[in-house]
Order: C-alpha cells, then structure tokens, then sequence
C-alpha cells in the first residue's frame, strides 16, 4: 500500500510530540546525540525537517533522500498512532530505513550508541569484576559505564570491520583505548651543547641538527620520530653533564609558541605549556612573566683545561639538503679532526686558506651559572613544523643558554627538583626540605599521575632517589619514613574508578650502574655534590627499612598490596657487600606475606659484544617496564590478545593451516594497532584544542586516552590448550609439546619483527595478564567451538568455572616439580620481550625463607626467567580483625564467617571475592608448594 | 651418539667459523635463528645469542654448550667422539 492513500485516516502529524532530552548547546552534532547528563526532559513538537537535516549532517545523505526517509518514518509514526515518541525511537526508525534500503555505511554513520536500560541497573547493582583492582562503588559505576559506550565507539569507528568482528567472535582481544605523549619541546633552531661521554671535545649544535646527527630513528607514531643515541652527554646546569636518553622530533600541529628574551641577551622558543625553571618555581611558558629570574650559563672565550667546544651549526648548515643522511657524530669528530689539520697546513703555509674555512670558536665551559630577568615574553608565530626535545637524565638541560626543562617521565628526582607543580592544583610547593614532604609530593604526583594515565605508576629506584634525604638520620626514623611512604601509596584510593592506585616501586641493593655518576640530588633540590653511588649505604638502609615494613604488613598483619616491590637481582647484587643479609630478610618477606617480586636483570654481564643477541637490546626507557609484565597491561595500552586455542580448533591437526592462521593472527593484530594509531594521529591533528592537548596539560581528567610506553604489544593467551589441542599432549607432558609451543612463539616472535620493520612499529609480544579477557575468549570458544573447547578447558565446565591456563604458563595443577616449572616456562622468557613471570604458588605453606633463597639464585644462574613471584594465601577476619595462613571457610581465631580471602590473581595481590569465574576455577586448580622435600611440590 | 646443534644468524661475524669448526664433525645440524623452526630449538637450548654450538645425546639432552663463542677444533673433539 503506498503512504500518500493511507493517510487520510491518521492524525495530522503536527500533533505528534516528541520526548527529547533538551541540548544546552546549539550546535549541529549534537542535535541527534542523547548523551548529555546535565540535560532535561522536555517535550518538542514533531518536526521532520530534524530528521532530514541529521540525515545530511551525520551520513552525507542527499537532500532526496533524506526527505524520502523522513516521509517514511513520519508515516510509520502516525501509522503507530503514538501520541509521543522519544528521539531514540525515531532514531532506531531511521536505522530501519537505512537498512531496508541496504544502506549500511550509512547506517554505521547514524548509529546511536548506548546501552539498555536493564544493563545500567545491572552495572549500578552488582559488582564489575573485570577488574578486580577495584571496589564496587558509585566511582567505578561510573568508569563501567563510560566504559562501556567507548568500547562499542572503539568498535565501530576506530577498527575496521574484520577487526571489530575478530573481537567480538573471540578470535582476539582487543585491549583498553588510546595513548598520548606529551608535547612539551623547543624550536629546532634551540642550541644545545653535548659531547661524546667524556670526551674533551664539546659540540655546539641546534637541536635539530643534533637530531639529525643521530642514527636509528623510530617512529612511535606518525607525529612523532624517536632517537635514542648512546654514550652522549649535554651540558646542564653549573656546566654540569647529563646523559642523553633521548632526542624527539615532533609535528608541531599548530601547537602556541612563546618568545622568552633575558637580560643578558638570551632567549628561547618554546611551546606555550613548555615548564619554564624560575627562581620561584617551575611554571608553564604562557605563565611566566617579565621580571621572572632565571638561570643562565655564560659561554665566554678562553680554553679550560683539555676542554674544546666546537661550533659546527655552519658545517652542517653548508650542506643542510643532504647532512641528515650522511653524517653521524663520528664523521663529525673526523671532519673536525680533518678540517683542524686543514687550518694548521693552511697557517703554517703562511696562505690565507682560512678563508673558505670559517674559524673553530673554543670556549671554557663555566663552572659557576648566572641569573638573568625575563624582559620579553611574547607568543609568537612561526612557520616550523617541527618542534624537538632532548630528554636527558637529570631531567633539565641547558638550551640556547638558559637552563632548562625537558619532558622526562616522571623521576623522583623531578619532585626532589621542582616541588609539586600540577597544571591542575592550583598552589605550587618548593622543592621538599624534609624527607617527610618529598612522601607527600609523591603521593600527590601519583594521584594526579592515575587520572592521567591508565594505570600503573612505576618508580625508578625509589631507594636510591630517597637516600639523599636520609643522611645522618637515625634508623627508627628510617623505618617510620618507610612505613609513612608505604601506607601512603597502600591507601591512596580516591583516584578514578575509586581504585588503589597501581604502583610499582624498582628496588636496588646496590647502585644500578647507569645512576652510579648521577649527580645526586638532595634536600631543597639542590645538587649534592655527590653522586648516587656516594649514598649506596643510606639507599640500603632505606631498602632494609622498606622490607621491614612489608614483613610486618599492615595493622592486621596483612600483605600490602601496592607499593609492589619489585626486586632488582643482577650480577653486581651478589658483588655488593651485604647482600646475603639483605636477601634473607627479602625472602622473609616473601616466605611470610608473598609480596616482595624478584626481577632478574641479566642484561650487561651476558653480553659479548661481537656476538649477535637473540634479543634486542632494549632501550634505557623500556628497561624497567619491560620487566614487569603487569605493568604492562595498564601502560602499554595497544595491547591485543591472541586467542591461541581458537587457532588449534581452526586447525584440526594440520600444521600448516596453523601457522598460516597464526599469522594471519599477527597480521590482524599488526592492523589493528595501525588503526589505533591512526585515530590517535586524527585526535592529535585536533592540535590545541583537541582532547589530547587538555590531557598533556593535565586539566582534565579523561582516563580514556593515556600515555603510552609506545609499545604495541601483541599478548598470548592459553598456549597450554593450543598445543594440548594440536599434538595431544600439554605443553609438561612432553619435550615434544614443549618444543612446538616454543615453536608457536618464535613463529609469533620473528612475525613481530617483521611487521614491526614493515609498519615502522615497536610491536613484541608480552605475557597477557588476561584476568577478565583470559575468561571472556574461554566463553567464547565454548559458544562457538564447543566441541573442541570442552576437550581442553580448564576447570569446572559445569558450574562455568573454567578458563584457559594463562599466556604461556605451564597448567596451573600439572603434577611437576617447581624447579622444573620455572625452567620450561622460562624457556619463552627470551622470546617474550615485553615481560614475562613466573608464579609459585604457596598456599597455606610457608617456606622456609631459606629454600626461597635457594629458589631464587638457583632461578637467577640457572635459568632465563625474567621474574618470579611467591605467592601465599590468606583469610582475613572481619571480625576479630586477624590474618591467617590459607584460605578458610571461618576464622579459625574466633570462628566467624565473616572473613575474605586475599592471594593473587595474576601479578597482584587482590580479594578473591572480586574475581571472576574462570579465575576462581584456576584457584581451586593450582598446585600449592612448600618448596620442602627437594623441591617437589606439596597436595594443596 | 653425540649430535652438534650450531645457531648461526645472518650477518653474524663469527658463524662462518663456528660452522666450519663444526663441519668436521658428522651429525651436524645448522639453525638459523632468523627462522622460526632455529629460534625455536635456540630456545630450548637457552641461546640467546650466535654463534653457539650445543653437544646434545641422542635424547637430545644437552652435554656440553659454547654459547657466543667458538671452540677451537681440540675443545669440540673433546666432547664429541
């Protein structure tokens, strides 16, 4: 029947009214958008026209069309006979049309995302436990909710189709959204003075060039070229010299510029949020103003002892079209050495030959700095594209001869430096006098640090950056200040989703070698004088106090939690006196509370430089992250996970479908992050007023988009079932097995390599933690792969308590020694270079600390683990307040029921009540130790 | 009966000798680590790094191992007969 002969029987059309969420804001995109919480019910008359112009505005429709389509959904509406309408129904009406037409780009264009009534009340009522880092409560309602809206846009907007659809049948994982770097930088034409570590010889260079000079360049993403050189150093403040760690050259997308002059004839280019160093505080470049203080560093004439600074911008400059491909510092130091002989022929001939060879300038590098007045701070324009940053060790540099800041992570020696100076608090602190606020500052940065970023917050040798703080006190005082520092970061839960924050703290005994010459800093941020390896014995009382403390636990005798303490083993551990005692009192900790991580750091000690690593060398900034496989999962948030099973079931026993569906896997995986990254690079061209910028000038709290190591990580799920599935045996049951699984990851491993040359990515693989989608790929396989799955799952099929064994562990109940464990699952380690770990499971068993000690040096010397971890279990009472051993029905101090369990999950310790099915089926499984009787295990 | 396991890698200076040292010896295998079947069995050997030459039983259990050196021909025939 068609419409026009119908509808002289319904009701005239204007009498329809439409319910509608009333938009503040007049602007076109939202018209159609039911987003908006601080909106209003209110009731419209009909009007069609709405639907054709959102029709043009949101799917590019023709005028024709749209008018057709709102015909239609008019018709259908007064056909309904419905008095009033909610927008989202005339909405779904449109789809209707669309689809019927088979217009389904279009379609996808005007979806509307959202979720069902049902499905809020159940998220507002009952607990979420993919996360089981976090309570139920009106903040993480929040988190889930917004969770849940973004990861539907993710899918429909940010991936392709067969990404999205890889995902949602269970054949990956795509992992959390989004990552961002920060901005901070300079000009190109910033002068910086560096040299080759120690080397007589000092370069004065623009950043630019210096970039150039540089070899290797990588290129995180689109906007943003990444060199790491080695053995380079810059000047500092007081002519000082700090290591490069890195140079960054980066699209400047339209990003504000300032113009700083001083009195004494200096200035600088920066971005507008650039943190400036004046007297009185640390301030973004737009805040400073005329008259500010700051410290400069005079470059007279003159030669200091075997000092000889070299200005080479016009070397470079001569040949600027070709320069950036042809010359490395090394034929900088030749052309130097080349052209001095040049001059001193040219000299000695008595011949003006100087001419054509413009002068080397030497100069003495001063050792005492100036002070100079701001009397210029204007934004100005510029026509570069590019804007560049050195991150350097001690986090500040002297450029253009104004000392400096650059964007290095967040040290605890940038607290020690600067005081607290948050873009989004609005009172700046000095630099920390006494031990006690340097905690305070801390805590504050991690707090603010969790809104801004995904989730853990590792820092750098906590111990060592602490020691100058501590010298001449006593240790009762020590200890209280280890006991303040660990409470604080324990508690610390007001941050988003009301979760504690994920903090990890690196741990030395002894000095790591690349802060032994760091000039240390110390109370007030003023240098020392000293270096780090001058407070090698405070950072090991400090270190001792620390384990003291998590021994003891908290006021229940419990574990804490977080700060992890994450323990770096290496050779020149067991060189250093008093490691023996130290050891033991660290395997107390983990005998009794489990909490204390034990890193193996064989790095430096193996290498024989003219062999050729299997693994890459990895980078100065990787190198603490990498270790710590569940601080991964929250800061390298390009992380998707590889469903391996699903593989083997794609398979059916042919090797070679299998490793042609795993690289295609790989494949997909590659594809996936490029599309990530391109949504990111489309966020970024938004430039200062798209949301990436608030989020660099940490004004705002979005948790969705958050910093990233720049690291696209490919994760591995349930390797045991694949291999179980595919030979018939698990991966402890034969060398056979075992060899194909490792088979499987090198397959895996070279592939990473390869995309990643392919794309110009960093993509590796890395151990996924998977606690919530380790269980969410095992419910699907069972939906679509039933027959296969339920030959290989672990677990309870039953009561839905099954799950796959984790990344490439070996099953959590395999009846085998836990040496013999260690060293099979090991044997990924060097392949996995993201981070992997090994869990020992104790139970209700606690080892002699002594057998762990053994444990972990027999791990150390005789094995390629890159970490391992005891972890116990325990009941907690409610009500009489005590912590026992195991995990108990009743307390059995007082009897009550009213108790909880706490072990961990995956890398954390958490309450078992907040974990999801599959991983309380892996509970009741894993094999418990004692660690007694040569080491085999003990029943559970 | 003893076999060699030699890992070798492209563009690697030393695998040249590690492979010719190797080659007087009969039941000889070369692995290419930049090859997934060579990474692999690097792995299980614990290699991290080329050249490496691992004398193995016929279980294939690891006797004796040179991990980023070469031996000289006297050091190999010692372990291999």
């Amino acid at each position: 029947m068609h419409a026009a002969e119908d509808r002289k029987d319904m009701p005239p059309a204007n009498n329809i009214r439409v319910l509608k969420r009333r938009e503040e804001v007049e602007d076109a995109t939202d018209i159609a958008l039911l987003v908006s919480t601080s909106s209003k019910e209110e009731i419209n008359l009909w009007d069609k026209s709405k639907i054709v112009k959102s029709l043009i505005l949101e799917t590019d429709a023709s005028p024709e069309l749209a008018q057709e389509i709102a015909d239609r959904v008019e018709e259908r509406i007064v056909r309904a006979r419905m008095n009033t309408v909610t927008t989202s129904i005339i909405r779904e009406l449109v789809d209707l049309e669309l689809l019927e037409r088979g217009l389904g780009t279009m379609h996808k264009k005007h979806s509307h995302l959202g979720l069902p009534m049902y499905d809020v009340e159940q998220i507002i009522t009952s607990a979420n436990k993919e996360n089981s880092n976090t309570t139920h409560n009106p903040e993480s309602i929040n988190l889930t909710l917004a969770e849940a809206i973004l990861k539907e846009f993710a899918l429909r907007k940010v991936f392709s189709e067969d990404i999205a659809r890889a995902h949602m049948v269970g054949d990956i994982h795509l992992h959390d959204l989004g990552f961002i770097i920060r901005p901070y930088s300079y000009l190109g034409d910033t002068v910086v003075h560096w040299r080759v570590k120690g080397s007589p010889l000092v370069f004065t260079t623009t950043m630019e060039q210096l970039f150039h000079l540089l070899p290797e360049e990588t290129r995180p993403e689109p906007t943003v070229r990444v060199k790491y050189p080695r053995d380079l150093e810059i000047l500092d403040r007081g002519g000082r010299w700090t290591g490069i760690r890195r140079v960054v050259k980066k699209d400047r997308l339209g990003k504000r510029m300032i113009f700083i002059g001083t009195s004494d004839g200096k200035y600088c280019v920066v971005t507008h949020d650039h943190p400036v160093i004046t007297d009185e505080e640390v301030k973004p470049a737009s805040l400073v103003e005329v008259g500010d203080t700051v410290e400069t560093l005079e470059m007279p004439g003159g030669r200091l002892k075997g000092m000889e600074e070299l200005q080479v911008s016009h070397l470079l400059e001569a040949n600027s079209t070709t320069f950036k491909f042809r010359f490395s510092v090394e034929d900088l130091l030749l052309a130097h050495r080349r052209m001095e002989e040049l001059v001193s022929r040219a000299a000695g001939a008595g011949r003006g030959a100087g001419k054509r060879v413009r002068p080397l300038r030497s100069s003495t590098i001063p050792a005492e700095p100036g002070r100079a007045r701001v009397i210029m701070v204007e934004p100005v324009d510029v026509l570069d594209v590019y804007i560049y940053d050195v991150t350097t060790e001690s986090g500040t540099l002297i450029a253009n001869g104004i000392y400096s800041h650059n964007c290095g992570g967040h040290s605890l020696d940038y607290i020690k430096k600067y005081g607290l100076s948050l873009p989004n608090i609005t009172s700046t602190s000095r630099p920390a006098r006494h031990p006690e606020v340097l905690i305070g500052h801390m805590v504050k940065m991690a707090s603010t640090l969790q809104s801004h970023y995904a989730g853990a917050i590792g820092w750098e040798a906590v111990n060592m950056f602490f020691a100058p703080y501590l010298v001449g006190l006593d240790y009762a005082r020590i200890k209280q200040l280890a006991q303040m520092l660990i409470y604080e970061f324990n508690q610390l839960a007001g941050a988003r989703g009301s979760q504690v924050v994920f903090t990890d703290f690196n741990l030395y005994w002894n000095i790591p070698r690349h802060f032994r010459d760091t000039p240390a800093i110390g109370p007030g941020g003023e240098y020392t004088g000293k270096t780090y390896k001058d407070y090698e014995k405070e950072a090991q009382t400090f270190l001792k106090a620390l384990f003291e403390v998590y021994l003891e636990g908290d006021a229940m005798g419990k574990t804490f939690v977080f700060p992890k303490p994450l323990l770096h083993i290496n050779e020149d551990f067991f060189r250093t006196e008093g490691h023996e005692e130290f050891l033991d009192l660290a395997c107390r900790v983990a005998a009794r509370q489990g909490i204390t991580y034990f890193v193996f750091d064989r790095g430096d000690e193996v290498t024989v430089s003219q062999c050729c690593r299997l693994k890459l060398r990895l980078k100065e900034r990787d190198l603490e992250e990498t270790k710590t496989p569940e601080r991964m999962r929250f800061t390298a948030l390009q992380n998707i996970t590889i469903n391996l099973p699903r593989i083997a079931y794609k398979a059916n026993g042919s090797d070679e479908v299998l490793f042609n569906e795993l690289q295609k896997a790989m494949h997909l995986v590659a594809k996936a992050h490029l599309q990530k990254r391109d949504f990111i690079a489309s966020l970024l061209k938004l430039g200062v007023n798209g949301p990436l910028s608030l989020l660099c000038d940490a004004k705002d709290g979005e948790p969705y988009l958050r910093l990233d190591r720049l690291t696209y990580l490919a994760g591995l799920l349930g390797l045991n079932e694949m291999v179980q599935y595919h030979t018939g045996m698990q991966l402890h049951e034969s060398q056979e097995a075992l060899k194909f699984g490792l088979k499987v990851v090198a397959c895996m491993n070279l592939a990473c390599k390869e995309l990643s040359e392919k794309y110009g990515i960093n993509m590796v693989l890395e151990e996924s933690p998977a606690e919530s989608s380790g269980y969410r790929l095992a419910k699907l396989d069972m939906k679509y792969y039933p027959a296969q799955a339920s030959k290989v799952l672990k677990g309870n099929l039953e009561t839905g308590e099954y799950y796959y064994t984790n990344s490439v562990h070996l099953n959590v109940e395999a009846d085998i020694d836990y040496i013999e464990r260690v060293q099979k699952q090991s044997l990924f380690h060097p392949l996995i270079e993201a981070g992997a770990i090994c869990h020992i499971w104790l139970g209700e068993h606690e080892p002699d600390p002594e057998s762990i000690k053994n444990f972990v040096i027999k791990t150390f010397r005789n094995t390629q683990s890159s970490q391992i971890a005891f972890s116990p279990e325990f009941t907690v009472c409610n009500d009489c307040r005590r912590t026992t051993r195991g995990l108990k029905e009743a307390c059995p101090n007082c009897g009550s029921t009213n108790v909880y369990g706490i072990t961990r999950i995956v890398g954390y310790f958490s309450k078992i009540t907040t974990w999801n099915k599959g991983k309380l089926g892996e509970l009741r499984d894993r094999v418990r130790t004692d660690l007694k009787g040569g080491l085999r295990h003990a029943a559970p | 009966m003893q076999h060699l396991k030699v890992f070798v890698k492209r563009d690697c200076q030393k695998c040249p000798a590690a492979k010719k040292v190797a080659s007087r010896f009969p039941h000889t295998e070369i692995y290419d680590i930049d090859q997934v079947e060579g990474l692999a069995e690097a792995a299980f050997y614990s290699v991290l790094c080329t050249p490496s030459i691992v004398v193995v039983d016929e279980n294939g259990a690891e006797l004796y191992a040179w991990r980023c050196t070469v031996p000289t021909p006297r050091e190999l025939a010692e372990w291999v007969n």
